[in-house]
């Protein structure tokens, strides 16, 4: 499915940030994404492939994120393996998405709701 | 390894081309998945629990993707090569080539469905009915479940509110309530509860126009409904003053004795009352439909009409009488665990300064109010779930069963398909069209056949179950049954969708009987068991729930409770202060109900057994024995009559009963029951022996020494299931309590006498209310109501499930014996007999009976286990109750396969043999 407009409107769920977070600093394959965004969310966010899988195909679909050519991978990636890399699509929807929690936490504080640094 | 072939049978699941994109490292998810588990408790269940709710989140999305890429993959198609195919070929041949058609072939596929469904009504109807009563019957319990257990309180912030029990650990005894300077010193504690309150249950003899009548009455703290949250209608709730005491004077009532006795006077708040020997004021009307949702065995009423404040300072009373029931609500930043060392820091320091409260070891346990609220109802409502739960496995099965059955004869039909390029996976689709589509139909009738069935058990429900006044039908109950449907469909259609990947052409096209798929009928076969087992599961639970009924009827409670009248009267303190008095009218009354036309014998005692808040309890010690040994010695203390023992029906089995001359000018003198009497005095005999028991003197609780006159057989005071506790009787003239109840044996029904006791009761003293007129019956039916309620119920599910279970063994063993019908013919052309063939038809029937009866006492024995609380006089074991389910479900098994087995004696050799 070509990149569209919506997907640079519509905006991120949970798991679509989580896995953009993920694939941020480098280019990861599907149990990998899952340990690394069990393992930044402190084991909040437990993703099973099915839920991870469907997110791969959606995001690939807005092109948030794409599948990275065999031949460009490190020599230790295991070959069998399909390797995700975030574009530059994703990159700026992901930054977008995190100046927007940012800006609600800073409100949460002003409303004493978190306490303030 | 275990964790692969769950991989494997999750990923079967998904669409084919998501299963292509994805399928390489799904595996190895889940191993590590699992890794992840292990060293916790029940990694299974956990990875288990995992694998169903990614499945259940992600498939449907998967399935949605897969529909719309078909769809738009046709197009394409579509506009690049125009339409190449037409008639009625193009129907079963290009869109069944491709994985997905896309909404517009999910209509066309539903209306198919629809349609093939029309066709077989019985099928159709068979398989909706299944459905519809497994998922009504779990609806309708889980919708009780919900009033009474799910549903919170309804008090403001009711998950903070608390309740502290008491705790003797040197006599063994829990759940106590608390003394007054106990309360006072939790309320002393303002870091642990924000407010504190205390209740304890009474009665009250209130005059109205139509004279004295008995009503119930509850002696409250001034903030005890601040604690709870709730504020009255009308009017304002009491204030604590200094010293502790209520300001102003006067007396709440409730909404129902404002309705039913003053006519919802506008202007009751300020009117005068007579209650008891003096005169109050109406406060306040509580609200309408307001409950005290306390533990039913916490001896408090859910309705109070008449709510007092405790008339003392709290913490100038006597630190060992226990009475009150105390409520706090629990800071907003405290933790249960951390309240729970805080009280337990509260009683010691209670131990620390009063030797009474140090003699008995009082110590404190805080437990959640909803959560003990609710306690006693738990293993019933449970155990109605869980068999709830057993028939709906069982009605899956039989609709698995059905739509097997349906497959297998469909072969052909699915075979040209196939053979026409539909994939495999385009024959799932359509078959779990269909699947979702009698699953949705089973599932909207299951829920309205819920609410019905809902209405009928909340009708029926005995009062310990519920206190509560509605029955909704909420998002939750919705939700659970919704998730219960989805089970079910998921259950009756995954197994057929099994089948397809047998689906070949060739075998398709074979239409002679006997070459029909085998896997097809051993997943039926395994279908069967499982209604077998699950039948069995379910008569055994409901066959021990029937004994245990049976056996607390005929439980030897110690007396004989039929032709019992009882009654209830009030002797308050104020009006007759002397003791006495007290004393001399209630044996007079005694002698005046003894005279009464039809009364064989009449006897009064402090406490009645089973009565629902009696309890008055103490250390009753015999001679020689140390002070911090007291405790060994606790018994349920009461004041009787001369004659209660004989109007009862209690058996003196030593010494003697009491007599009009056990009175106060004589020397002290108990009766105690075998139970206690073998605790005290072991071998030896009671009679003449001297104990420390409690005696009620002068408006207090007094240890005095007695002398052990009787011994009585234990009576069960608490229930018919619960044996004594050891009891010690005082004559009531010489322990004379504030309230007592008669008990009256009439020579025919009790009911009859009713009016003339009233009489003679306001003939011996004008101003005495008789209430709570009960027949003694009627309390042993009540406390059996909640076993009867179960059996009941259970024993339908049980029945419903036997002939389920019978409809599916008979599919089963007709289609077996259809299917070997050219096996036998030959046998019969080699010369079997007629008797030959039946065993053959019979053996295979009682072989799936087998298999199911083995299966179900299995599962019979891993479950029966957890309605041990709940069994009395059977063993959740039972080898004759185990033994006999079974033989009535392999009996079953015989008599399914009997006309299959006639039939297949008739058949015709000459005809089943003919090539087709």
């Amino acid at each position: 499915m070509p990149p569209t407009d919506s997907s640079t409107t519509k905006p991120l769920t949970g798991t679509h940030f989580h896995v953009l977070l993920a694939l941020a600093d480098e280019e990861r394959y599907g149990l990998d994404i899952i340990r690394e965004v069990e393992r930044r969310s402190g084991g909040d966010v437990r993703l099973g492939p099915g839920t991870l899988y469907n997110a791969v195909k959606q995001m690939v679909g807005e092109g948030l994120i794409e599948e990275s050519p065999p031949g460009k991978r490190r020599a230790s990636d295991d070959p069998r393996r399909r390797y995700y890399r975030i574009t530059r699509t994703g990159r700026s929807k992901v930054r977008k998405e995190a100046a927007k929690l940012e800006r609600l936490v800073r409100a949460a504080r002003q409303k004493s709701i978190l306490p303030v640094r | 390894m275990a964790t692969d072939r769950l991989a494997r049978f999750l990923l079967s699941l998904y669409p084919r081309a998501f299963r292509i994109e994805f399928g390489e490292g799904w595996d190895d998810i889940w191993a590590w998945r699992y890794q992840t588990f292990r060293g916790r408790s029940f990694p299974t269940l956990r990875l288990i629990g995992a694998a169903f709710a990614d499945t259940a989140k992600a498939l449907p999305r998967a399935y949605r993707v897969a529909f719309a890429e078909g769809r738009r993959d046709a197009v394409m198609q579509r506009r690049g090569r125009g339409r190449t195919a037409g008639g009625s070929m193009q129907g079963l041949g290009s869109a069944h080539r491709n994985p997905g058609r896309g909404l517009g072939g999910l209509g066309r596929d539903l209306k198919h469905a629809a349609r093939g469904l029309a066709r077989n009504p019985v099928f159709t109807v068979a398989a909706i009915a299944s459905l519809a009563l497994g998922i009504g019957a779990n609806t309708a319990v889980f919708s009780v479940v919900n009033a009474v257990i799910l549903r919170p309180l309804p008090y403001q912030e009711p998950e903070r509110l608390a309740i502290v029990w008491n705790e003797f650990p040197g006599a063994g005894l829990e759940r106590l309530p608390l003394s007054g300077v106990e309360v006072q010193g939790l309320a002393d504690h303002p870091d642990l509860f924000e407010a504190t309150g205390g209740i304890w249950a009474t009665s009250r003899t209130m005059f109205t126009l139509d004279g004295p009548v008995t009503v119930s009455a509850a002696l409250i703290t001034p903030n005890f409904f601040g604690v709870l949250g709730v504020q009255p209608q009308v009017g304002q709730t009491f204030v604590r003053e200094e010293g502790g005491t209520a300001r102003p004077r006067g007396v709440i009532i409730s909404d129902e004795l404002w309705r039913g006795r003053f006519g919802a006077d506008p202007d009751i708040v300020g009117r005068v009352l007579r209650v008891d020997a003096g005169e109050t004021i109406v406060l306040a009307v509580m609200p309408r439909g307001f409950r005290l949702l306390f533990p039913p065995d916490g001896g408090i009423p859910d309705k109070v009409d008449l709510y007092v404040p405790l008339p003392w300072n709290l913490s100038a009373t006597d630190p060992g009488t226990h009475y009150i029931r105390t409520v706090g609500r629990l800071r907003p930043s405290l933790s249960l665990v951390e309240a729970q060392e805080m009280v337990a820091a509260v009683s010691e320091r209670m131990r620390a300064a009063y030797s009474a409260i140090a003699a008995t070891g009082d110590r404190f346990t805080i437990v959640p109010l909803h959560g003990d609220a609710v306690r006693a109802a738990r293993p019933v409502l449970f155990a109605l779930l869980g068999a709830v739960g057993l028939f709906l496995l069982l009605a899956a099965a039989n609709v698995a069963s059905l739509v097997l059955a349906r497959t297998m004869t469909r072969g052909h039909e699915m075979a040209i398909r196939v053979s026409l390029g539909a994939s495999r996976y385009r024959l799932a689709q359509v078959l779990f069209v269909e699947a979702a589509l009698l699953t949705g139909i089973g599932g909207l009738a299951g829920i309205w056949l819920g609410r019905g069935m809902g209405r009928v058990l909340w009708a029926l429900r005995p009062e310990g179950i519920a206190r509560v006044d509605t029955l909704t039908l909420d998002a939750k109950v919705l939700a659970f049954s919704l998730a219960v449907t989805v089970l079910a469909g998921m259950v009756s259609a995954m197994v057929p969708l099994g089948q397809v990947s047998r689906v070949s052409p060739v075998q398709g096209f074979r239409r002679a009987v006997g070459t029909g798929s085998k896997g097809g009928g051993r997943a039926r076969e395994v279908a069967t068991a499982i209604e077998v087992a699950a039948g069995l599961v379910l008569f055994i639970g409901t066959a021990l729930m029937a004994q245990t009924f049976t056996n607390l009827r005929r439980a030897d409670v110690g007396f004989d409770p039929q032709h019992l009248l009882t009654f209830k009267v009030s002797l308050p303190l104020q009006r007759f202060p002397s003791d006495m008095d007290r004393g001399r009218l209630a044996r007079e009354l005694e002698r005046r109900l003894e005279t009464v036309a039809g009364v064989r014998s009449a006897g009064a005692t402090s406490h009645l057994p089973f009565a629902q808040w009696a309890n008055w309890g103490d250390a009753a010690p015999p001679e020689g024995v140390s002070e911090t040994d007291r405790n060994s010695f606790f018994a349920d203390h009461r004041s009787v009559t001369p004659g209660f023992f004989a109007a009862i029906g209690a058996r003196v089995v030593a010494g003697r009963g009491f007599a009009e001359q056990d009175d106060l000018s004589s020397d002290p003198v108990v009766v105690v029951d075998r139970t206690f009497a073998r605790r005290a005095f072991g071998d030896s005999d009671p009679v003449g022996k001297r104990l420390q028991a409690s005696q009620y003197r002068g408006g207090q609780f007094v240890p005095t020494w007695a002398t052990v006159v009787g011994v009585i057989e234990d009576m069960r005071d608490r229930s018919p299931a619960t044996l004594s506790a050891g009891q010690v009787f005082w004559p009531f003239a010489q322990s004379p309590r504030w309230e007592l109840t008669y008990v009256v044996r009439a020579e025919g029904v009790p009911t009859g006498l009713i009016d003339d006791v009233r009489e003679s009761v306001t003939s011996v003293e004008r101003d005495l209310a008789v209430g709570a007129v009960l027949v003694m019956d009627d309390y042993v039916e009540s406390v059996t109501a909640e076993t009867r309620y179960v059996v009941r119920l259970a024993s339908v599910f049980a029945g419903l499930a036997l002939l389920l279970a019978a409809f599916g063994l008979y599919g089963v063993i007709s289609y077996n014996a259809t299917r070997r019908v050219r096996e036998l013919a030959l046998r019969v052309a080699l010369g079997a007999g007629p008797r030959d063939i039946l065993g053959a038809v019979l053996r295979d029937g009682v072989r799936l009976g087998l298999l199911g009866v083995g299966v179900g006492v299995l599962g019979a024995v891993a479950l029966t286990r957890f309605m041990g609380s709940m069994l009395y006089g059977v063993s959740a074991t039972d080898p004759v109750t185990f033994l006999g389910g079974a033989l009535i479900l392999l009996v079953v098994a015989v008599a399914s396969s009997v006309a299959p087995a006639y039939r297949a004696t008739r058949a015709d050799p000459v005809v089943a043999m003919q090539p087709e």
